[in-house]
């Protein structure tokens, strides 16, 4: 049991955070979800997990939900993020309107809650850990996933090292796991030929794409204290598809 | 098709001290049998011993030079002999060299190159045959933060280590399809043997190194041997072909 480890998987609801919250359970650890959509209520009770409702898109909220939290079980010292939209959209077909969306979801929302977090966090001396969900897209540009999926995501890589560099000082260490495609409900309506295409491009043997669990064991050992010698990295997990 | 052994084997080159130590105590830990080389059999000597005592592990070491094609062959034929399969290679053995390339002799040069490059290449090529027969293998390549980050003065390390990282992403190429996955961990400043003897010797300063890092601190043998038993306990045939810096922040400083 790992009593004072306490960790926020914002998004936690979805595919990737999920498969963090099953990891981090079985590993002792006391978990906050922090969710727009809460499709598995009954497992968060049943495992005495926190849930909040909402898309973090308000600050005022955001503060309220972390000092709930602080109120309810002490602070956390571990923040994963893995609030994120898809679009496969090219940068000629998107509308502002979808832009901004997922410019909000993907970057602005998860820096609001990184900015709050970051300040209850620099006040204690013991460590703190965020790890962040980017892409693969975000490093080499997406070939299916859309521009601005790309852009956000590389904005989420270049936000990792901004932080490990301006509060690494202050005991805050900042890493970001870079995932090819991954077996998600995100992806799950991804066209047939289009998965097929990507499967055949690893250079691993490979009947699906990759699996929560790759990523989620990642998360579990970036929020240990054994790995506290990694920060600013970018931790690449694709299937070599990225060489 | 080969049978699977019950023990888990590892390889760990320069397995005696330092990082290849470490590495090797946590496999042990975690009920490998071992089997580690490098040139002092006295260092070997003792940690064998401890491994088996602490372990209660098989151990199998043999003083090699490992830049020697001929001499790195007969050691995995006898590691193949006496454990039959192998799980783990950790290319790990090394050398440093603190010299201003207009100093720099060709044959220094050569001999760090064959050292830290040409020993991963050929451990991996025949260590390497054996896996392809198993259809399954690990391969670990300790690089360095210089392979990408070079520093003044270090120009045949930091050009041995880049080639580790091509070694790796080409091995991961070529081998993905047997079942064999391959990293490189680029270690930033870790506080090693090695490390500590050039700093009583006043090579280099202490808090030079550390100001690399963003919190001022050199990286524990323990920081780099962590991350090893987590690539090897999650092994993931989705994780493949990448260099893992565990740096302090060296990378991001630069």
């Amino acid at each position: 049991m790992k009593k004072n480890n306490i960790v926020i998987i914002a998004g936690g609801d979805g595919g990737i955070g999920f498969g963090c919250v099953n990891v981090f359970l079985k590993s002792g650890y006391k978990i906050i979800v922090i969710d727009k959509k809460n499709s598995n209520k009954k497992f968060y009770k049943d495992n005495n997990i926190i849930f909040f409702k909402s898309s973090i898109s308000k600050e005022s909220s955001i503060k309220s939900i972390l000092r709930k939290i602080e109120k309810k079980v002490g602070k956390a010292n571990i923040l994963i993020n893995c609030i994120g939209k898809f679009s496969s959209k090219k940068i000629t077909e998107i509308s502002k309107k979808e832009i901004n969306d997922i410019l909000r979801v993907n970057i602005i929302y998860p820096i609001l809650l990184i900015k709050n977090f970051i300040k209850i966090s620099i006040k204690e001396k013991k460590v703190t850990k965020i790890i962040n969900i980017g892409s693969m897209a975000g490093q080499n540009g997406g070939e299916f996933a859309g521009d601005l999926y790309s852009i956000s995501k590389a904005g989420i890589i270049n936000l990792t090292k901004s932080i490990a560099k301006k509060y690494g000082k202050k005991n805050i260490i900042c890493n970001c796991i870079n995932p090819g495609p991954i077996d998600t409900p995100m992806t799950k309506n991804w066209p047939k030929k289009i998965k097929k295409n990507l499967i055949s491009k690893f250079k691993v043997r490979r009947e699906s794409l990759g699996t929560v669990y790759d990523v989620s064991n990642a998360c579990l050992f970036l929020a240990s204290d054994k790995s506290n010698y990694i920060q600013g990295s970018e931790l690449n997990i694709n299937g070599g598809l990225v060489i | 098709m080969i049978k699977k052994k019950e023990k888990k084997v590892a390889i760990i080159t320069g397995g005696s001290k330092g990082i290849g130590y470490a590495c090797a105590k946590k496999l042990a830990k975690e009920g490998f049998n071992i089997a580690i080389c490098s040139r002092s059999i006295k260092d070997l000597k003792k940690t064998s011993n401890f491994l088996k005592k602490e372990y209660k592990i098989n151990c199998f070491y043999m003083a090699i030079d490992a830049s020697k094609n001929n001499q790195v062959k007969k050691f995995v034929k006898n590691v193949v002999k006496k454990f039959k399969f192998i799980n783990v290679l950790i290319n790990n053995c090394g050398i440093q060299l603190n010299k201003k390339f207009e100093k720099l002799t060709f044959d220094e040069l050569q001999k760090v190159i064959e050292i830290n490059l040409f020993s991963y290449i050929y451990f991996s090529k025949l260590v390497g045959l054996q896996m392809i027969k198993q259809k399954e293998g690990t391969i670990i390549n300790i690089s360095s933060v210089l392979s990408k980050f070079p520093l003044s003065g270090r120009l045949p390390y930091s050009i041995s280590k880049s080639g580790i990282d091509a070694l790796t992403r080409s091995l991961a190429l070529e081998w993905s399809k047997y079942n064999i996955i391959c990293n490189s961990i680029n270690p930033g400043h870790i506080y090693t043997d090695l490390i500590k003897k050039d700093i009583k010797k006043g090579l280099i300063s202490i808090n030079e190194l550390k100001k690399r890092s963003i919190n001022n601190k050199l990286g524990s043998l323990e920081d780099i041997s962590n991350f090893v038993h987590y690539l090897i306990k999650y092994r993931s045939i989705y994780q493949t072909g990448q260099s893992y810096f565990i740096d302090g922040g060296f990378s991001i400083k630069k």
